[in-house]
């Protein structure tokens, strides 16, 4: 029997499942909510109090950090090195440049301020000096974190591995979705994407057995900036919202840290490029929603849509 | 003018030739095409045995050897595929969107 728990936490809807045998009580799922706000206090950047906003008012000086943030901050080197720079934590300045300098559920849908006319590419994280033998980490000036995707996409996978001691599980951290096996039952979890275009509707429905699944999309965190759309998927190149024919990419992979990350390196990438860099790597598949509706599918994706 | 003694069993005779030649032909007739019969063809034919029904108690059967025939049915169908009977997806248990 699936046990399901529903919470707020990042800012998103999440959501832990946990499957277990009718007469068992699940327990562990009431311990999730908990953990996801000691990981909100350690990694958020809309948090005065938060490690990561006091490691960003540390420029120029060593910054000792704890377990949790060293080891999100090496996932983050690692994704930053598999995207070939496209994704990296180093554009949290662009993306307040852009408008984004508060939490969604806070941002006006449209703000009168006059976006900058001049943009320039981000640095990058493997820039910043990381001392692994006192958990130092030393941002130069002028650059500032933020963990968003990675964040969530690492602590699904994080609960799910938790909460797999008791059971076959799964946690959904706002769209980046980590499965630890397949159910008691030995089939896969069905997993719906969402339409763009149609929220309440979904386009596939997905088997997954193990892995993870993330949606990477500018349909819904995007604002009106002096009267231009803007929204929060930055592109480290030119420090601008990317510039994408790609509306939404879903990307199934192998943990749900990797899936946020190449679903952001589809969309950032556009429908060509991205669905030629998902197809070059054997371990993801995913399916584009073009801003014309189209729907794009890399050819691994039929491995998991419900036939 | 009277019949001529042993007409009549000559008579005879040759009704019970005339019944043993025409049994035994039969008999030959049924033994040989038996053996003669070619197989059908059955690429794209769907067969169905069914067993033979009961005979009225008031018809004779008759045997000229070995068990009745099962009736044998075939239907030709055409050779297009047939439609994949239709599965409802299952519910999700969870979705995945654009963080929200």
């Amino acid at each position: 029997m699936i046990n399901k728990y529903e919470f707020k936490a990042m800012g998103c809807h999440m959501l832990a499942a946990l499957d277990l045998p009718v007469n068992v009580t699940p327990t562990q799922l009431d311990q999730v909510p908990g953990w996801f706000e000691t990981w909100e206090q350690s990694l958020s950047r809309f948090r005065e109090t938060s490690e990561l906003t006091k490691l960003n008012s540390s420029a120029g000086r060593p910054f000792q950090v704890s377990d949790t943030l060293w080891e999100v901050l090496q996932t983050a080197l690692e994704s930053e090195r598999l995207s070939f720079g496209l994704v990296t934590p180093t554009v949290l300045d662009a993306l307040v440049m852009a408008g984004y300098d508060r939490s969604f559920d806070q941002l006006p849908p449209a703000s009168s301020v006059l976006m900058r006319d001049y943009f320039a590419p981000v640095g990058l994280l493997s820039e910043v000096l990381l001392e692994e033998s006192a958990r130092t980490v030393c941002l130069p000036p002028g650059l500032r974190l933020d963990l968003g995707g990675i964040a969530k996409g690492w602590a699904a996978d994080r609960a799910t591995r938790r909460l797999s001691d008791a059971g076959p599980a799964l946690v959904n951290a706002g769209g980046d979705i980590a499965v630890s096996g397949p159910q008691s039952n030995g089939d896969a979890w069905p997993i719906g994407i969402s339409d763009p275009f149609n929220p309440e509707a979904d386009l596939e429905t997905i088997m997954i057995n193990r892995g993870g699944v993330a949606t990477s999309g500018k349909d819904y965190r995007r604002w009106q900036q002096g009267g231009i759309w803007q929204h929060h998927i930055i592109d480290p190149r030119t420090g601008m919202p990317a510039q994408t024919d790609v509306l939404t990419a879903t990307v199934i992979a192998p943990s749900a840290v990797e899936a946020e990350v190449a679903a952001k390196v589809a969309l950032i990438s556009g429908s060509r490029a991205g669905l030629d860099w998902l197809e070059s790597n054997s371990s993801l598949a995913g399916m584009l929603v073009l801003e014309d509706g189209q729907l794009i599918y890399s050819r691994r994706m039929s491995q998991y849509q419900w036939r | 003018m009277p019949n001529k003694p042993n007409a009549k069993n000559k008579d005879d005779l040759k009704v019970i030739i005339t019944a043993i030649a025409f049994t035994l032909t039969l008999a030959f007739w049924n033994f040989f095409s038996a053996g003669a019969q070619k197989p059908v063809q059955t690429t794209n034919i769907q067969t169905a045995n069914l067993e033979p029904s009961v005979p009225p108690t008031n018809q004779v059967k008759i045997l000229l050897g070995g068990p009745a025939p099962k009736t044998t049915i075939f239907i030709s169908q055409p050779s297009v595929a047939q439609p994949r009977p239709q599965r409802s997806a299952p519910r999700p248990v969870t979705r995945t969107a654009s963080s929200k």
